[in-house]
Parts: structure tokens; C-alpha cells; sequence
């Protein structure tokens, strides 16, 4: 990447850092999404104070019926069966693309959205465990995200654009310096228009960037987040996160690096939209601590 | 801790010993590498032949260093041999995660796990460093939590081991070690605790990195903020720290030592290269990327974007100061940073 513009804390400071970057991508192709249109978002957030118990165990019934609501609000429609319907098919090979690291996806959440789509009418040998490398995202047609809400080191927030990083077959590239181009996986071949939800496991989320858990900064935040827009999901996941670190410290507690790939998804690759202004928040269910 | 059982490892050679067997697996060229596998009350790890560490220096052969995990604490059972993980294992041990340890002077990982039937596990991770300088810098990355007195005599110069809500973190001589419980409780927090006593135990107690505490404590009005002092040498971690820059504009590497503290809302990054030429290249990299309204020289300083800005540099060291408050503040800073180099480096250590 030698030659990219050295992206530093002045162009942070100026509103720049995505300008430096991306006008200098353009014979790459991206130059024509620096354009960028108008454009809306809706974020659905369900929280429920029971679903995790006080050591933390995560309450089964609650979480089915947060997920119930999460998905009824995110489509429109009148039950879950209908609302899983409407996003994937009999025909479908549905891929759970869960994390395993650092703050992993909650195993009563994969299991809850595997119950529901069989309840759906979707095969159970049809829906797979899609983590990994490329050829986990060419088997299946259909991908439910399902990241769980955490900060990262390296990249600001490690939660939704980071989940595919094993898709690209080089996650290293896109490390370090690189992180700004994560939106890019989610434009390959094997990848782009599969996605039909991004749902956020916010139960316990983790505010600060580890790299490993500390659970000081682990929190019983009960929430699923949800959408389609995986720049909004992660706008509103930054939000959260953001706000969760500068009420435990008592002042600005910004993430550090700067969360560049969440900007870049946006004005870049035009995945979506990082822009509040741009983004309904549905919030529903208990609102104490909800932080956004 | 009964039973004591050291393993003597030679050059070429597999030595098994305890109730269920200890392995250790020595490379060719002599530094030994053992992945130890034992059953017995106490281990004793053959770990990465380094020097004892002091400031600056480099890693070079000295006896093996040794921890002892307990084979049981408090109900808890080690439940598997070590695992060892090297360098090219850390991705897939810890995803992204692995690049702060290799952003360090990194030499191999050891993973014990403890077992309850009722109260969870315990993972304790070795991270073995060539330096102490290394092992001090991966705990200085968050300096929160309650500090805790592993030995009866602690040891001057800051906290040495953290806990919270069931992490020890600690660091003794080229060790930084992580001892997690996977539930919090009290029994968990006493045998965590315990775990931590075993390992520091009959080890070194090197002092920090003098770089780190040569810090001035106040310039101007500015006051180091305590528990603000990051010891790093990659600009990965001197991000984390504090964003500069998505590159590396400073000319950090493992040959470099760096600070980063806190003064009040200003920014201090000081660092120490290998030589002055280095110390000029890169002097001459962050200038032109970040502050090309000044001009070349040894200081210099500037109103940006987010306050006061500059530069200092005196022989392999140079001080940088980010958002300090006025113009003063900033040169008393940079001064008083280039002032402890200068007499760091007088003392020739």
C-alpha cells in the first residue's frame, strides 16, 4: 500500500483522513462511490433486563423472545416465521457467520437463530456454521452476520465489517494500516448480496479493545441489534460502545485507533451509511443504561 | 507446591520425568524451546535463554528461567499438559489479537488450563519475552485494576501484578502472564491469586525500563498523569496508546525503545533509537508527514488542528508533544523530556 497517503491524527483532527485515503484509491476502481448519495438506514435494538442472569448465564426463553421481536421489527412483518421467511428461503443454504475470538457470538444466540429458521420452514442441513475462509461464504447463499459487539485493538470496533475478515482468504492484509479496507470483503464476489441480516449479539458487550477480554470492561449491556445496513448496525454499535467507555472513565475515553473502517464502509465502498443523521434507531424493551 | 521438579534440558535431547511425564524439547542450536508436559506438583519451564534485562539491552544467554503452576489450587485441577504456542501459531491461537505480543519482543506462549467441576475454569497464559523490558511494556499497556502483592517483599517501582473481576495480570522479569477465571467469585479471585504467588515465586524482580521512569513528573503546569506511562517499541501499540498515525512515522521497531504518558490532556512520546542517525531519520519522517509547517532541526514546535504540537531531539533520543495547551507548556515539556534522555544517556545505561 505504499502508495497511500499517510493517514495521521491532523486528518482526524480536519475531517480529512477519508479524502487522504480514498482519493488516492481511485485507480482501484472506488473513485466513483466517493460520491456519495443520500441515504437512510433503520437500526432495531431489543433489550430485555432478564436476559442474562446476575453470573452472567443467558436466560433461553428471553433471548427467543428478544430475538422474535429483533427480527418482526427489522422486516415488517406480523410473526418471526414470516419475518425469517421473508429474508431467506427453502432454497436457501443459510450460513451463521458467528465470532469465535476474543468476545465470542453467545452459543444460545447461534442456537436460537438456528431453531428459528428450521421453524421457518428452512432445512436444518440447509443452515451451516459459515466462519472461516472463502469457501465458507461460496457454500452458502444466503450469510446471517452475527458478530458479537466489541472493540478492538487494531481496528477501533471489531464487530460487524470485522466478521468477514477470514473471507477475503488474507485477513492479515487487512490489519494493521489496512483496517480502513475491511468494507472491500464484503464487495468480493463470493461474498457481496448475501448478507440478509446483520444481528448484533449486545448482551455482554466488551468496551474496550483488548486485545484479549478483560471482563472490567465487559458489561451486562442485554441487548440484540439488528439490521440490514451493516455501516448502521456498526455506526450504532460504535455509539454504544463509545459512550459505555466514557461513563466508566468520566470523561473522553475515545477508542483508539480511530475506527477508520467504519467511515471508509460508508464513502468508500458504500456499503451503507455511518451517518447518524442517516439512521432511525428503533429501540424497544428495557432503557436504563441504553446508552444511545 | 510439593514435589518440586526441575527439568534439565541438553541440546538435542528429550527429557521425561514426573507422575505423568514432562517433555522438553531442546532446538539445535542450543536455546531451548520445551514445551513441558507435567503431572507432578510443581513444573519448572525451561523458557527463552535470555539476560537478565536492564535499559536498552539486548537479549543474551543466561540460565533458563523457571515458573511453577500448582497442579491444584482451591478445588481447581490442571486439566491438560501445556500448550505451547510460538510466533507463527499466535494467529491462529488469537486471531488479531496476537500482534500486540509480536509488536514486543515476543518468544513463545505456554496455556495451562484449571478445571471445577462447579465454579469454571481458569486459563493461564505465559507469555515468555526476551527482555523484562518487554514483559513490563505488555502490562503497562492498562495500568487499571487493583494492584496486588504477589511476594511478601514487593518490589519498588510501581505495581507488578493487577486484578479485576477475575484477570491477573502480572509481570516477573521476562514473563507477562494473564490468569483469567471464566467465573467470578471469591473462591475463583483466591485461587487466581494463588496461581499468580506460585508463579512469581523464587523469581527476579528486574526494575522497569529506565526509560519509563525517567519520565519528568511535571513540566510547566503539566503533571504526569499517574498510570498514563505506555513502555512500546512498534507503532501498533504507540496507537493504541495514542493515534499518530495509520503508518509508522516515528521509525518505531524493535530495536527502539518508546514511552507514551499523559501530562494533563498534552501527549508526550519519547523515544530512544538504536543511534543518532536513526533518531534523525525519523525525526525527519514524522516532521514531514505531521508537522511540515516547521522547519528542519533539532526543535521545533507549531499550533495544529488540536492544540501545540512539537519536537525535541538530543543525540538517538527524541521527544514529541501532541496537544499541549499553549505555547509554553509545550516548550517546557519537550525540553524537560530531551533534558532526561540526555542524562539517561549520561549514565551510560
Amino acid at each position: 500500500m505504499s502508495d497511500r497517503r499517510v493517514v495521521t491524527r491532523r486528518d482526524f483532527m480536519r475531517g480529512t483522513a477519508g479524502a487522504a485515503v480514498g482519493v488516492s484509491l481511485g485507480h482501484l476502481g472506488w473513485a466513483g462511490q466517493a460520491v456519495r448519495e443520500p441515504r437512510s438506514a433503520s437500526v432495531i435494538l431489543v433489550r430485555d433486563q432478564r436476559a442474562l442472569s446476575a453470573s452472567h448465564d443467558v436466560d433461553v426463553p428471553v433471548l427467543k423472545q428478544m430475538l422474535g421481536e429483533t427480527v418482526t421489527r427489522v422486516t415488517g412483518k406480523a410473526t418471526p416465521r414470516e419475518a425469517w421467511r421473508s429474508m431467506v428461503t427453502a432454497e436457501d443454504t443459510v450460513g451463521l457467520v458467528a465470532t469465535p475470538h476474543l468476545n465470542p457470538t453467545h452459543e444460545e444466540v447461534i442456537a436460537e437463530v438456528r431453531a428459528a429458521l428450521v421453524d421457518a420452514g428452512i432445512p436444518a442441513d440447509r443452515i451451516r456454521l459459515a466462519q472461516g475462509g472463502p469457501e465458507k461464504a461460496e457454500a452458502c447463499t444466503a450469510l446471517i452476520s452475527l458478530p458479537a459487539l466489541k472493540a478492538h485493538w487494531l481496528t477501533g470496533i471489531g464487530t460487524v465489517l470485522k466478521n468477514y475478515i477470514r473471507y477475503s482468504g488474507h485477513p492479515s492484509r487487512y490489519h494493521d494500516e489496512n483496517n480502513d479496507r475491511l468494507g472491500e470483503i464484503w464487495l468480493l464476489p463470493h461474498v457481496k448480496g448475501k448478507t440478509r441480516l446483520v444481528l448484533v449479539d449486545a448482551l455482554r458487550p466488551l468496551c474496550d479493545k483488548g486485545p484479549q477480554p478483560d471482563p472490567r470492561y465487559m458489561w451486562d449491556y442485554k441487548g440484540l441489534i439488528a439490521g440490514t445496513d451493516p455501516v448502521a448496525v456498526e455506526a450504532v454499535c460504535l455509539k454504544i460502545i463509545t459512550a459505555k467507555r466514557e461513563a466508566m472513565r468520566g470523561e473522553p475515553w475515545p477508542l483508539s485507533p480511530p475506527p477508520l473502517c467504519v467511515q471508509m464502509a460508508d464513502k468508500r465502498y458504500g456499503l451503507g451509511t455511518c451517518r447518524m443523521d442517516e439512521i432511525t434507531i428503533n429501540r424497544f424493551g428495557w432503557t436504563e443504561g441504553v446508552l444511545i | 507446591m510439593q514435589n518440586p521438579a526441575r527439568i534439565q534440558a541438553y541440546d538435542g535431547m528429550v527429557a521425561s520425568v514426573g507422575t505423568m511425564g514432562a517433555r522438553a524439547i531442546v532446538t539445535g542450536a542450543g536455546a531451548v524451546i520445551a514445551a513441558v508436559v507435567l503431572g507432578g506438583a510443581t513444573i519448572a519451564l525451561p523458557g527463552p535463554a535470555v539476560a537478565p534485562s536492564g535499559e536498552g539491552t539486548m537479549p543474551h544467554a543466561r540460565p533458563a528461567p523457571t515458573v511453577h503452576l500448582p497442579e491444584t489450587v482451591d478445588g481447581w485441577s490442571r486439566r491438560a499438559p501445556l500448550r505451547r504456542i510460538e510466533a507463527a501459531g499466535m494467529f491462529d491461537y488469537m486471531d488479531g489479537a496476537g500482534e500486540l505480543y509480536l509488536a514486543y519482543r515476543f518468544d513463545h506462549l505456554d496455556v495451562a488450563e484449571y478445571e471445577s467441576p462447579e465454579q469454571g475454569e481458569i486459563l493461564v497464559e505465559l507469555y515468555w519475552m526476551q527482555t523484562s523490558d518487554d514483559a513490563y511494556g505488555l502490562l503497562s499497556g492498562d495500568w487499571g485494576g487493583e494492584p496486588v502483592a504477589l511476594k511478601e517483599t514487593v518490589p519498588a517501582a510501581g505495581p507488578r501484578a493487577l486484578y479485576g473481576a477475575g484477570l491477573l495480570r502480572l509481570w516477573s522479569d521476562d514473563l507477562y502472564a494473564r490468569v483469567l477465571a471464566t467465573r467470578e467469585s471469591e473462591a475463583a479471585s483466591r485461587a487466581v491469586l494463588a496461581i499468580g504467588r506460585a508463579m512469581v515465586t523464587g523469581r527476579r524482580d528486574p526494575p522497569p525500563p529506565r526509560l519509563a521512569t525517567s519520565l519528568p513528573q511535571t513540566a510547566a503546569e503539566l503533571t504526569l498523569r499517574p498510570g498514563s506511562v505506555c513502555f512500546l517499541r512498534s507503532h501498533l501499540v504507540l496507537n493504541s496508546a495514542y493515534f499518530v498515525s495509520q503508518r509508522d512515522i516515528l521509525g518505531l521497531g524493535p530495536s527502539v525503545e518508546a514511552v507514551a504518558a499523559r501530562y494533563g490532556n498534552a501527549r508526550l512520546v519519547l523515544v530512544r533509537y538504536p543511534d543518532a542517525r536513526a533518531a534523525r531519520l525519523a525525526l525527519e519522517s514524522f516532521r514531514t508527514a505531521y508537522l511540515p509547517e516547521t522547519q528542519a532541526g533539532a526543535s521545533s514546535l507549531a499550533k495544529i488542528e488540536d492544540g501545540w504540537a512539537g519536537f525535541g531531539l538530543s543525540g538517538r533520543g527524541l521527544a514529541v508533544v501532541f496537544e499541549a495547551p499553549d505555547r509554553t507548556a509545550t516548550a517546557s515539556l519537550i525540553a524537560a523530556a530531551v533534558q532526561a534522555i540526555e542524562t539517561l544517556e549520561a549514565s551510560h545505561e
